[in-house]
């Protein structure tokens, strides 16, 4: 008897539970629209979000552009339509007018714009400091130049190089960083930059890419899309090195990628995925993922990690430091 | 000579590389091969002659296996087989060089010849071999290529020598030919003849498809005549002589049911003055041709298909340059209009290839009777189309030229040969053209619909018209022209005139015997 | 005749039919209900009157550049550069609309007069070369698209860019803008421009002396030379107006929806239109509704990716299997003619 009571109990907790939880109405729902998802930054975005799925069991729905202007305002449309997502993650400058658009006809529906920052001020943004690690790379790949003949690979120590896709302002913030960190680092290396003038072609970033090293420097950073695939390569063909962005690009090039520089797309969606989820509503406004976030980070290859001298580690960490605690003080380039 | 119905006797079977009985072949209504008997003897060169449609390339075709017969059998080196497919043949030792060529021009010259029969070795092709098999095959039989040579970059000629090969490798001990000659230059006809001689020397046969009389008898042993899908006759070539290769291509019943007619001589509408052309691979097809056709008189031109009635035809519509020589229509040169020109200037035009250049065939009939006059009144004006009259005018046309069909919207291609070719007379005999060129007006056509069209051929001289008729079928000349030029090899032979057609001397031109007596001179 | 029409038509639907189904086969094995996924398109391209004209909206492009495409079958040409003659023309509409302030209104005839010469400007080397050297106007139509959309992303990017833009121009003046119709869509003025291309397209092939060549040269050159018609000469003209009629396809989508170039903007209309006028078998008119019906693919396509989970793909994968059909129809076709065509002379 205590026991038949007791399933009963069981039976009805169970359902009570099964009851509830179908009629959590306010089980948060999250949208993601993007032409990018299928490479570099956008992968990061979609493994940050599917990992906030598993994590907090959310409703998802990722949305692909495609490439034709003529249909994204009514992608926008038909998600914010919907009334059913409280977040709709956007990735994409191409986007910004339909956006714009849409964000005005539904102004309760909550964007969040990734990677910039629009005037818009209803609308949310997740900004990346990419003067921060890019700061480090840049110091990172001036002490490893500076070196000289004592690193493998590295000649006369005296130039490092930079592959940007197109000479905007987004771009410009990575240059700046870059530049001012192997100056702080290492005065007398010297920061060659040049523009691929497209984020579309591996074969322009290798051919700019050959350039540099031809030029004397030996390590080069690219910020390019896949245009930068094309610098990885020629860091392969040219025996010297190369800076990935965004993502881990160690597999690149495995022996010639120094470092990566990470913009952790995926930590910015399930932050803010997670704020959502345990009732810190996002608002409006600029949220900024840095080097104390963990939004960027410069990872050092595996492969090459075991064999940077002491010295350059401890400076590196140093630098962090100084980043973090603020006595460094990096101009922005926006 | 070979009996009609008998099949081959015993000891023949041995002798026979290819024996053919009663073969018969329809595509819908038409016969295109009749109940055809043919034997080939081993080591002959076996000429198979007949003009164009006469059905050789569908009796070739059957015994390739590329064709399938409705009746008749077909025995291969005296065994009974049923050719369900060109590997059959090949395995019987069957090869066909085709009339056109089926090469991969990226590739060398020996990979072409051994393209899907490669000498391996170790697994991978062994070029070697390939380039050495080829060279020695073609020193033997004097068929001189470069093996190494990319084939995209050579001469028809050479390209013709690389099927040949193609055949020699793949075993064949009886080789077909389908109209080799006519892609070649005259000097590359006499080393392909040379080849031919050094196959039966080895003991192969060779079975050839030509409507050249002058190759037929240079080169064959023996020669079948195939006319209107059926045999005439197999004789051996030294019993033959040319005209009589000709009458028997042209047909022995040459009836001359000559129309009665009045004298109607007019003015010189048409003046050609040493006229010289080339045709499309160059060589030249017209040679210092002249001639004059007057207004109510209807020049024939006979010949032989292919001895440069299309390119005379093309030369006087427009469609292609003469290299020398003036024609002058009333006067105006030819050589300074355009085709639409010259129409304006007094051509219509009934063309040889009626379906390709006569018709639209998917459009209407009305929409083919407005061809040429879509820029006049009453058919348009200001250059819009008055549809009301272009259809009512092909209503007048249907009946006045007694057209088997529905009405004006009816689409060409559901027309009867015969009535697609009145669609045509019906166009161009209405255009109020003085000057009418008409080749082969009644090729294809029933018997019915022949009488309709040689009626109004006739009407059209009456009312005035000057006309040029070609046509390979004498009958038709004798009956409709008043003059008759022969055309052989790009040149008139001479003339005959039309009331006193000859058949032997017509021949004796045709077949390129000159007749100096008769040469002709503008009347 | 009745009959002949019934038959073409049957076999654009048995076409069409057969391509839907093996999508709906596909649905069924990536999970989808295939009614459901219909349903969704439906909704989404005709659900209510924003849907209507969303989908009116992308049936402008295809129909344009389907009537380009039209008028080069018609003449027996397959132009293959309409993608490239609308970038050009987008491009040169923008400019004008950017640049040269005028009246309103000629402002706008400006603009998409820029953007017909343009097109028929850039149509204009393959189309000379096709009848001076008989160079095949496929391969030269084909490459150079690739010209087209680079070059204008050159002028985009290096020459006109819109200071902190994102490679575009600046926006062109509202002097520039083709009107919209209603004030809850984008749809504008362009779809009346497309309907009566269409129509006028029909009438000039039928009912002019002119037409009548054209037609002519198309289905039968070897005839229209020899009834006259300088087939060359016509080949030339009709290709340049197929351009003219692209590049008009790319001015309209600027003046009226993007109000600027954008670089790559609107990749694959011109394929979209030459699928819908082949669907349509040349026909002007018939192009209307093909173009309708691959507007309303992509317009319902892009609801679907939200209420279902087939992806949009799906309708890409649905239009290469119409064109496969109809390819291979047109194949068969043919296949038939040339046989019954030659059957009566080679044997």
């Amino acid at each position: 008897m205590k026991r038949a009571l007791k399933s009963l109990f069981m039976a009805g907790t169970m359902l009570a539970i099964s009851f509830g939880s179908a009629a959590a109405q306010d089980k948060v729902s999250i949208a993601a629209i993007s032409g990018y998802f299928a490479q570099g930054f956008g992968v990061s975005i979609v493994n940050g979000l599917n990992k906030a799925k598993t994590d907090f069991g959310i409703d998802l729905k990722l949305v692909d552009t495609g490439n034709r202007a003529l249909d994204y305002e009514e992608q926008f449309e038909n998600l914010a339509k919907a009334r059913q997502y409280d977040l709709i993650f956007v990735m994409g400058w191409e986007l910004v007018d339909s956006l714009q658009k849409v964000a005005k006809e539904y102004p309760d529906q909550r964007f969040v714009f990734i990677d910039g920052v629009l005037d818009n001020p209803n609308m949310i943004y997740a900004n990346f400091a990419e003067e921060q690690g890019s700061f480090v790379a840049g110091a990172l790949a001036s002490m490893i130049e500076a070196k000289g003949s004592e690193f493998p690979k590295i000649g006369d120590g005296k130039a490092i190089g930079f592959v940007g896709g197109r000479d905007i302002p987004v771009i410009r913030n990575f240059l700046g960083g870059y530049e001012q960190g192997a100056k702080y680092a290492a005065p007398d290396v010297k920061v060659n930059s040049v523009f691929a003038g497209t984020f579309d072609d591996p074969a322009k970033g290798s051919e700019l890419a050959q350039a540099l090293y031809g030029q004397g420097a030996d390590i080069v950073y690219n910020v390019a899309g896949p245009t930068g695939e094309g610098v990885m390569q020629a860091s392969a063909a040219a025996d010297k090195y190369s800076i990935g962005v965004d993502i881990d690009m160690c597999g690149s090039a495995p022996g010639n990628v120094l470092a990566s520089m990470l913009k952790r797309g995926d930590i910015a969606v399930y932050t803010l995925i997670k704020d959502e989820v345990e009732g810190r509503k996002v608002t409006a406004g600029t949220r900024t993922f840095d080097l104390a976030s963990g939004g960027v980070e410069v990872k050092v290859c595996d492969d090459i990690a075991p064999t940077i001298p002491a010295d350059v580690t401890t400076k590196l960490d140093e630098i962090k430091k100084g980043i973090l605690d603020g006595k460094i003080e990096i101009a922005k380039a926006k | 000579m070979v009996s009609n119905a008998g099949s081959p006797t015993l000891h023949m079977k041995a002798e026979m590389a290819v024996a053919l009985t009663g073969i018969t072949k329809r595509f819908g209504a038409f016969v295109a091969n009749d109940g055809i008997d043919l034997a080939v003897r081993r080591g002959e060169i076996h000429a198979i002659i007949g003009e164009n449609g006469a059905g050789k390339t569908t009796l070739m075709n059957i015994l390739f296996g590329l064709l399938q017969p409705d009746e008749g059998s077909i025995r291969l080196n005296g065994e009974e087989t049923v050719v369900t497919g060109p590997a059959v043949a090949i395995k019987a030792g069957l090869g066909m060089v085709h009339q056109h060529f089926k090469l991969v021009p990226s590739l060398s010259v020996a990979d072409n010849v051994f393209l899907g029969m490669e000498i391996r070795r170790h697994g991978l092709i062994d070029h070697a071999a390939q380039i050495a098999r080829t060279r020695e095959l073609s020193k033997r039989f004097g068929l001189q290529v470069d093996p190494t040579e990319r084939v995209g970059l050579l001469s028809v000629g050479i390209e013709q020598r690389i099927e040949i090969l193609k055949v020699l490798v793949r075993g064949a001990r009886t080789i077909i030919l389908d109209e080799p000659t006519a892609v070649l230059t005259p000097q590359e006809s006499r080393e392909l003849f040379q080849t031919l001689r050094s196959f039966v020397a080895e003991g192969m046969t060779v079975i050839f498809i030509s409507h050249h009389l002058e190759e037929v008898m240079e080169v064959s042993d023996t020669v079948t005549v195939l006319r209107n899908g059926k045999k005439v006759a197999t004789r051996p070539t030294a019993e033959l002589s040319k005209d009589e290769l000709v009458r028997m291509m042209v047909g022995r019943e040459v009836s001359f049911d000559r129309r009665p007619r009045a004298p109607s001589r007019g003015e010189v509408v048409l003046q050609v003055e040493e006229l010289w052309a080339r045709d499309d691979r160059r060589l030249p097809a017209l040679r210092n041709v002249s001639f004059t056709v007057r207004s109510g008189e209807v020049v024939g031109i006979a010949g032989v298909a292919g001895n440069g009635q299309t390119e005379l035809a093309e030369v006087l519509s427009g469609l292609r340059p003469a290299s020398h020589g003036i024609a002058r229509l009333k006067g105006r040169n030819l050589a300074a209009l355009s085709p639409r020109e010259i129409r304006r200037a007094g051509l219509a035009h009934v063309p040889g290839d009626r379906m390709v250049r006569g018709v639209d065939r998917n459009a209407s009939i009305a929409a083919n009777m407005l061809m040429g006059r879509q820029h006049r009144a009453p058919w348009s004006s200001c250059g819009v189309l008055n549809w009301t009259v272009i259809s009512q005018n092909a209503s007048r046309l249907i009946k006045d030229f007694d057209i088997r069909a529905q009405g004006p919207g009816d689409a060409v291609k559901r027309l009867s040969g015969g009535n697609i070719q009145k669609v045509v007379l019906a166009r161009e005999f209405t255009n109020d053209a003085d000057f009418l060129l008409i080749d082969q007006p009644t090729r294809g056509v029933d018997i019915g619909a022949q009488e309709a069209i040689h009626d109004e051929i006739m009407r059209q001289r009456a009312a005035g018209r000057a006309i040029l008729l070609i046509s390979v079928q004498l009958d038709e000349l004798a009956a409709l022209a008043d003059r008759i030029l022969v055309m052989f090899n790009g040149r008139i032979m001479g003339e005959v005139a039309g009331d006193g057609a000859d058949e032997d001397r017509i021949g004796m031109m045709m077949a390129g015997v000159a007749a100096p007596e008769l040469a002709a001179e503008p009347a | 005749m009745i009959r002949d029409r019934l038959r073409d038509v049957s076999g654009q639907i048995i076409a069409v039919a057969v391509a839907l189904l093996l999508g709906a086969i596909i649905i069924l094995l990536v999970g989808e209900s295939p009614v459901r996924v219909l349903m969704t398109l439906l909704r989404g391209a005709f659900g209510d009157q924003e849907k209507i004209a969303g989908t009116l909206l992308q049936t402008t492009p295809i129909l344009i550049c389907g009537i380009a495409a039209c008028i080069g079958l018609r003449g027996g040409m397959f132009n293959v550069g309409i993608e490239g003659q609308l970038f050009l023309g987008g491009f040169a509409a923008a400019w004008v609309g950017f640049a040269f302030p005028l009246p309103p209104g000629i402002h706008m005839l400006a603009a998409l007069a820029l953007a017909v010469a343009a097109g028929a400007a850039w149509v204009a080397i393959p189309a000379y070369f096709r009848a001076r050297y008989n160079t095949n106007e496929v391969v030269s139509t084909i490459l150079s698209n690739y010209v087209a959309v680079l070059l204008t992303s050159y002028f985009t990017i290096f020459l006109f860019k819109r200071p902190g833009g994102w490679s575009e121009t600046p926006p062109i003046l509202a002097t520039a803008y083709l009107p919209e119709i209603f004030a809850f869509s984008r749809l504008n003025w362009g779809l009346a421009i497309g309907l009566v291309l269409a129509l006028g397209a029909a009438l000039i092939f039928r009912y002019t002396s002119w037409g009548y060549g054209v037609t002519m040269v198309g289905s039968a050159p070897k005839f229209a030379e020899y009834g006259g018609v300088n087939v060359k000469r016509q080949g030339f003209v009709v290709l340049l107006l197929s351009g003219a009629v692209g590049g008009l396809a790319g001015g309209v989508e600027t003046l009226g929806v993007h109000h600027r170039f954008m670089e790559g903007f609107a990749p694959g209309f011109g394929f979209d239109g030459l699928i819908a006028a082949l669907l349509a078998n040349g026909s002007p008119v018939a192009t209307i509704f093909t173009a309708l019906f691959f507007g309303a693919l992509r317009s319902g396509s892009l609801l679907l990716e939200v209420d279902t989970s087939a992806s949009r793909e799906i309708i890409t994968v649905i239009q290469a299997l119409i064109i496969l059909s109809v390819s291979a129809q047109v194949l068969v076709r043919r296949r038939g003619d040339s046989q019954a065509g030659e059957r009566r002379w080679k044997f």
